[in-house]
């Protein structure tokens, strides 16, 4: 068994496949929220996304080490993938973004465990770049629950959404345009709330991520035009970064003092991103930079390790 | 991998987080129901009172909306009694200097069908020339006046053909009537009253009441969908049949087939020759001089005749004042000493002389009647009628109520704004079975 098949087990120490099966039922809330304000494109996107991500990668992995592995952490990418679109966003793009992100970020790079950034977020730029017009592709929650028309023509995309106009209990609940499964965050919540209890993902990640975005906002909310610091994590969807992009163990690390720097970081990237950009990019570019950092960390820590280890055997 | 156990442990918590997350949604849902409605209101309200003043608003969710070009949206305004106050109906329009979707708000009553505002919406992306100050030029000559709209040179338009309208000759001005004498199969006792001003027949209405009081009359009826006919509903088949009338001002035009039929009216479907029948009558009545009130007064005489002066008590008036009655038990009532059918105007003033030369119509412009349906082969004419061919927008000229003079040395612009405004009147129009 090849170092890169183990590859997930490299960031913690807990079984696999019981990890993978914890966060995809954590997806479970936000994926209700998404199917009961978007009705069935919401379902059948999601369906299509992680079903393109599990079969594209299976594919992969048997062309290239001619052997099969679980589908369940593809279909937990194709899942967040799918969560982080627009409810109007036609099933061509969805296919692009969902083979961009397991054939161009995970397939390429060695498979499962050697991906440098979060399939997902990577998915997700992807769809951002070259569709741009795309964003647009927003809904009113609750409207036109049985419509299809839009995962094949798209949408004309909805004008300017002013969520101040929105009240506390429609922003907590979610009930405002938003991506599929970024609005509401007390779904995002009790996803949350059940990774930590099942021992998956450290509460500390989270915490520290959302600290210290707060931090940081408290600090600039003088340049953030009267937003309140409420406000900006109930309606960006840097909730969704803290329940499922973080909780990545193929691309950032999930326990000890450098997952907490990680989190950190990725907070620091958001608060930094959120003066020049809005939308999905602070969701996804600050985990998509974090990751792309974590083999600095690991390299750094283990240096840090080695020496600290070889001062202690040379005192006596 | 997982075992058994495990996936069975998983299922569990999956179906638990599912329904959980359901209900915490469901709730969640409904619980800011109220919070939506007031932040909708709100959004309403600040977009839509410029334009119609009303305590709520809500918008129409109609099938007719999504295929009606040029509509974008409508909202119905209300009084705080829940009565509605008037419609708000986003239309997009063409400025046809730029070529650029301009989007207005137009506020519309709904009693008086009167212009209440006319504003840019929110919705414009400001791609059109055409300026705020611009519409509100249009808005300050069309405010609270009715609609549809016309502007200077269409006035021209209108008079010019206004002096070249075929009039019938010997017509009386005054509001004159005429009901058939015996009630049809349903009950309906058919009626047409016909305004004639200046020598020209300014307005027609046909309607029939029921001899069973309980029951609506028939244009009600057809618009509850209680009294149906192939084709549009009764209701619009006799508003366009009475417009198309006051256009041709010739009953003959219309020409009716044997089969007491039209083809060349759009959307008429229904036998007309009731309606043929009874515009006759009004327009003999006109040119004997024998008006409504002469007729409904010579109809109680000779239903009072009939019953030997119990009239009052035979309650056969109507809570409109028409006398419902049906002469079918009666078949001398209106017999002639030479065995002919009379009419109650000849049945009161005995004065039999014949009004109903059709054919010495003038027509200022030179035209010439070319005979009417008693000299055509069923009907047929040489040409097709163009009753609604000089029109504004699509809507025929006799429906235009106002006329304007636009924005001085702008006419096109003009033009597309009064478009807005007429296409909005043209939605109403189809949605709520409007007749004018």
């Amino acid at each position: 068994m090849s170092l890169k098949h183990m590859a997930p087990f490299i960031h913690t120490p807990m079984n696999d496949s019981y990890m993978q099966m914890v966060r995809l039922i954590s997806l479970i809330p936000v994926m209700s929220i998404a199917v009961i304000f978007y009705g069935l494109r919401a379902a059948l996107l999601i369906l299509f996304c992680a079903g393109v991500f599990a079969i594209s990668d299976d594919i992969c992995t048997r062309l290239r080490e001619n052997r099969h592995d679980s589908y369940l952490s593809s279909l937990f990418y194709g899942c967040a993938f799918a969560l982080l679109l627009p409810p109007d966003t036609p099933l061509y793009i969805a296919l692009l973004g969902s083979l961009f992100g397991s054939v161009v970020i995970r397939q390429l790079a060695g498979g499962r465990g050697s991906a440098l950034i979060h399939p997902s977020c990577a998915a997700r730029l992807f769809v951002r770049i070259v569709f741009p017009a795309n964003e647009a592709a927003l809904a009113i929650p609750g409207k036109d629950r049985f419509a299809l028309e839009s995962l094949i023509f798209g949408s004309d995309g909805m004008s300017y959404v002013n969520l101040h106009e929105y009240y506390p209990a429609e922003i907590l609940m979610g009930r405002y345009p938003s991506f599929l499964g970024t609005a509401c965050a007390l779904m995002m919540v009790v996803g949350l709330v059940y990774l930590i209890a099942k021992r998956v993902y450290k509460f500390y990640i989270p915490v520290a991520y959302i600290s210290m975005l707060s931090v940081l906002l408290l600090i600039g909310n003088v340049y953030l035009e009267g937003s309140s610091i409420q406000m900006f994590i109930g309606t960006t969807g840097v909730m969704f970064t803290a329940a499922y992009l973080l909780c990545d163990d193929e691309t950032i690390k999930q326990f000890g003092p450098i997952a907490i720097v990680q989190a950190f970081i990725c907070a620091a990237l958001t608060f930094l991103l959120s003066f020049k950009t809005s939308g999905v990019d602070l969701i996804v570019v600050p985990v998509i930079f974090t990751g792309l950092l974590t083999g600095i960390f690991e390299y750094a820590d283990k240096v840090l390790r080695t020496t600290w280890e070889e001062r202690l055997h040379a005192k006596p | 991998m997982l075992n058994r156990k495990s996936i069975m442990h998983f299922t569990i918590e999956a179906a638990l987080l599912a329904i959980g997350s359901v209900l915490l949604v469901m709730f969640g849902f409904f619980a800011t129901n109220s919070s939506e409605y007031a932040r909708v209101q709100n959004s309403y309200i600040q977009d839509f009172s410029p334009v119609l003043d009303a305590s709520y608003y809500e918008m129409i969710d109609s099938p007719l909306i999504d295929g009606y070009e040029g509509v974008n949206a409508v909202y119905e305004g209300h009084e705080a009694d829940g009565s509605r106050a008037g419609f708000v109906i986003e239309v997009e329009i063409t400025d046809h200097a730029t070529g650029q979707p301009l989007t207005l708000l137009v506020g519309i009553d709904d009693n008086t069908a009167q212009l209440t505002g006319l504003m840019r919406s929110p919705n414009d992306d400001h791609s059109s020339s055409i300026t705020d100050e611009q519409i509100a030029v249009i808005l300050g000559q069309t405010y609270n006046r009715q609609i549809p709209v016309a502007y200077g040179a269409h006035v021209q338009d209108l008079e010019m053909e206004a002096n070249e309208q075929i009039r019938l000759e010997g017509l009386n001005d005054g509001v004159y009537y005429a009901q058939t004498l015996s009630a049809d199969r349903s009950g309906y006792i058919d009626y047409v009253e016909m305004s004639i001003e200046n020598g020209i027949i300014t307005m027609v209405q046909w309607d029939a009441f029921n001899t069973d009081m309980n029951i609506k009359n028939r244009r009600e009826s057809s618009l509850d969908g209680v009294y149906e006919v192939s084709g549009l509903n009764w209701a619009s088949q006799s508003y366009i049949l009475c417009h198309a009338l006051m256009d041709v001002q010739n009953p003959d035009m219309l020409a009716m087939k044997s089969d007491g039929t039209t083809d060349i009216i759009d959307g008429v479907t229904v036998n007309i020759r009731t309606f043929i029948e009874l515009c006759v009558e009004c327009i003999e009545n006109s040119r004997a001089g024998f008006d409504k009130e002469m007729y409904l007064a010579g109809l109680q005489e000779i239903v009072d005749g009939l019953f030997e002066g119990d009239f009052e008590s035979l309650g056969v008036v109507n809570d409109d004042g028409y006398i419902v009655f049906s002469f079918d038990g009666y078949p001398g009532a209106f017999m002639a000493p030479d065995g002919s059918q009379m009419n109650v105007r000849q049945r009161i003033t005995g004065d039999m002389a014949d009004y109903s030369d059709f054919d010495s119509a003038s027509a200022d412009g030179g035209e010439d009647l070319v005979g009417g349906v008693r000299n055509n082969e069923d009907g047929v004419r040489s040409s097709e009628l163009t009753y609604d061919a000089d029109s504004i927008d699509g809507l025929p000229m006799s429906e235009i109520t106002t006329f304007i003079d636009g924005i001085e040395g702008q006419p096109q612009v003009s033009t597309d704004i009064i478009s807005a405004i007429n296409n909005a009147y043209k939605f109403l129009k189809d949605y709520l079975n409007w007749m004018a």
